[in-house]
């Protein structure tokens, strides 16, 4: 997986290369706007991540330059601007993300890993945090490692809370997601559910936030 | 000066000194205009009917034999001024016929005028002319009497008659000088009302449409300083917006090479000092943000539109946010939306207030501790309340904590001490309270937060 990383700052720079390369990606930086385009013309890139104060071309002309061509590249823009406007106008010119500087490097990869799903749709087949993984296709959870095959409700369970990990879900949420139309829904069918899950995945693998619903931590 | 000093020829008002002036120059003018027309009327009416009593004189001393003169009675001679004739012997002695012989005045001494008094029913002053004594003997002495007081009044008359004009103008010129300067002080009023109403973070220059000329130069005065105002305004904002960039980028570099540096720390002391210099990183990030919240809310506003805001959804999103920090100290966050909430108001601006109590609840819990919060309504009134289990606040500093960069002494937890600072400005800018008390349940601490209805 080839990201495109587009930032001045040396500092930031080095020690982004640096810990993408750590995170299993290949990483190209570029330092200004016009060796962005032309990297972006080349193509080939997963994803793109965007600084917006650039030299000689700033970050959202590129972005606009580069939708404008018809590049679907997923862009996640990187920056310690933090103006409404500036987050907007971005979203506004296609970006797929926006992170304000400074983040933390794991909510960095998490939001790239999901731009890209995003983008690619069902290609990707595997989703989660490092601990939790669920494979689409097969239809099994991996927890740290070890495969577990799920019951089909407990697949919709945790395909619904893995797909933005982190985000809390609640109880009508989850039910919409598990239970067709026409399925006899008992109060408390998801409590029964998420034991049984907990039981299977270890007692922290999904949390609960009373009053609000469950979660996985990213 | 204080009011009571100022003298009452001075006035604070400028209506009142206005009319003051206006009217002391009309009185002025029509006391001066009646006594010059008095001199000069009385003069002229005194020299005409000076001649006229001569002709009359003469023309019964030409007479012979004399005529005798017509009778006429005092009111006659009192208010319309008519002329007293006497006819006296030659020698002066006996008084042979006169016009109103109630008038006694004898025959003066020598010819021409003079001004005599009288007695009896006449009692008044008399002006007076004798004829010359006839060139034959025995022709009798005429003299003419006119009633002085109505030569007087004739002149007083006309002189009053002359004033009456200006007096007459007095009213209507106090009328217009009233309606202009009501004008004057209403279109100035409007100014202050102008001026009141402007947001003082983003003042807007005022109008100068209604604006008497000559309060003109003050306004513009007004409006320069209010511009001079915006473009400091505007230069702080640049300001807090390039240090924030200038401090987040090498804050996000540093983050990242901690980052990297994690895998190659070997295990042990070595680990323990990393972890420590992450948590230091992370309270710097932390206490960096904090400042340039609190220098945004320093700096106008920008021009986030108040919205219908969803109190319930957005504690809700606010919380979730959180779940980072509660999971890394293994906090049992709850949450009870009893009542339904809507606040008019930027979103930013709600989410710093809640986002900072709930932080500071998650943060001064103790590892593993319970943190709730309530929507509901307490007396009718909306409230949310965020409850932790951690120390509470000692009573004493229970307002200080409000303080920039205070900390309550002793206090655990790598907080910045700006994060209550910047909720009660949020708070209060929007018609939102806070109020903190330790429980009554328990220890820990009760944030209020009481919504606008």
């Amino acid at each position: 997986m080839r990201v495109l990383l587009v930032e001045d700052d040396e500092m930031i720079g080095r020690s982004l290369k640096q810990a993408l390369e750590g995170a299993g990606w290949s990483a190209d930086w570029v330092r200004d706007g016009e060796l962005a385009h032309s990297a972006l013309g080349d193509g080939g890139y997963t994803c793109v991540l965007l600084d917006l104060g650039l030299p000689r071309q700033d970050g959202t002309e590129v972005l606009r330059r580069a939708r404008e061509r018809g590049d679907a590249t997923p862009v996640l823009v990187l920056t310690a601007r933090d103006g409404l406007d500036d987050r907007i106008h971005s979203l506004d010119l296609g970006a797929d993300d926006y992170l304000l500087k400074p983040f933390e490097f794991r909510e960095l990869l998490a939001r790239m890993r999901a731009v890209v799903r995003r983008r690619d749709g069902a290609a990707h087949s595997l989703i989660g945090t490092a601990a939790l993984q669920l494979d689409l296709t097969t239809r099994e959870v991996a927890v740290n490692g070890v495969r577990e095959a799920l019951t089909a409700r407990e697949f919709a369970l945790l395909h619904a809370l893995l797909e933005r990990p982190g985000a809390i879900l609640s109880r009508e949420q989850l039910e919409n997601r598990i239970y067709g139309w026409g399925d006899e829904v008992t109060s408390n069918a998801i409590d029964v559910l998420i034991h049984g899950m907990r039981r299977k995945l270890g007692a922290d693998a999904i949390r609960n936030v009373r009053g609000l619903g469950w979660r996985v931590a990213a | 000066m204080t009011d009571a000093a100022r003298r009452w020829w001075r006035p604070r008002s400028l209506r009142t000194q206005l009319l003051l002036w206006l009217v002391t120059l009309h009185v002025v003018a029509a006391v001066l205009t009646a006594w010059f027309s008095f001199l000069a009327y009385g003069n002229l009416v005194h020299n005409a009917l000076d001649d006229q009593m001569r002709l009359v004189a003469e023309s019964y001393a030409g007479n012979d034999p004399p005529k005798t003169p017509r009778a006429m009675d005092g009111e006659a001679a009192f208010s319309r001024g008519a002329f007293v004739v006497q006819l006296w012997s030659a020698d002066g002695a006996t008084l042979r016929a006169s016009s109103w012989p109630a008038l006694s005045v004898p025959l003066q001494p020598g010819s021409g005028f003079s001004d005599v008094h009288a007695e009896g029913p006449a009692h008044s002053r008399w002006r007076v002319f004798t004829a010359e004594p006839a060139p034959h003997a025995d022709a009798p002495r005429v003299q003419v009497l006119q009633n002085e007081d109505y030569r007087h009044r004739r002149a007083l008359r006309r002189a009053l008659l002359e004033g009456l004009p200006i007096a007459l103008l007095l009213p209507a010129a106090l009328l217009v000088l009233w309606l202009i300067v009501s004008a004057a002080s209403r279109s100035l009023r409007g100014v202050a009302r102008d001026v009141a109403s402007q947001d003082e973070r983003r003042p807007t220059e005022l109008s100068l449409a209604r604006v008497p000329d000559e309060i003109t130069p003050l306004v513009g005065a007004f409006n320069h300083l209010l511009s001079r105002v915006r473009s400091a305004f505007a230069t702080q904002r640049r300001f807090v917006q390039d240090a924030a960039h200038e401090l987040r980028t090498p804050m996000a570099a540093i983050g990242l090479q901690i980052e990297n540096l994690r895998a190659h720390v070997p295990a042990g002391e070595a680990t323990e000092r990393f972890n420590q210099l992450e948590a230091g990183v992370t309270r710097a990030q932390h206490l960096i943000e904090q400042l340039l919240q609190l220098s945004r809310q320093d700096a106008p506003p920008s021009d986030a539109p108040g919205e219908r805001v969803d109190i319930e959804a957005l504690l809700r999103e606010s919380l979730g946010q959180r779940m980072v920090l509660a999971d890394a100290r293994r906090i049992d966050v709850g949450f009870e939306g009893l009542a339904a909430a809507v606040v008019t108001a930027p979103p930013a601006e709600l989410r710093s207030v809640f986002d900072n109590l709930i932080d500071n609840a998650l943060r001064y819990a103790p590892e593993g501790g319970v943190v709730d919060v309530r929507l509901h309504r307490v007396d009718g009134q909306a409230v949310v309340d965020v409850l932790d289990n951690g120390p509470g606040i000692p009573p004493a500093e229970l307002e200080r904590v409000f303080d920039r960069f205070f900390r309550v002494p002793g206090a655990a937890a790598g907080g910045s001490g700006l994060g209550l600072a910047i909720a009660r400005t949020a708070a209060e800018r929007h018609g939102l309270r806070i109020e903190l008390r330790n429980r009554d349940d328990g220890p820990g601490l009760r944030a209020r937060v009481l919504l606008p209805t």
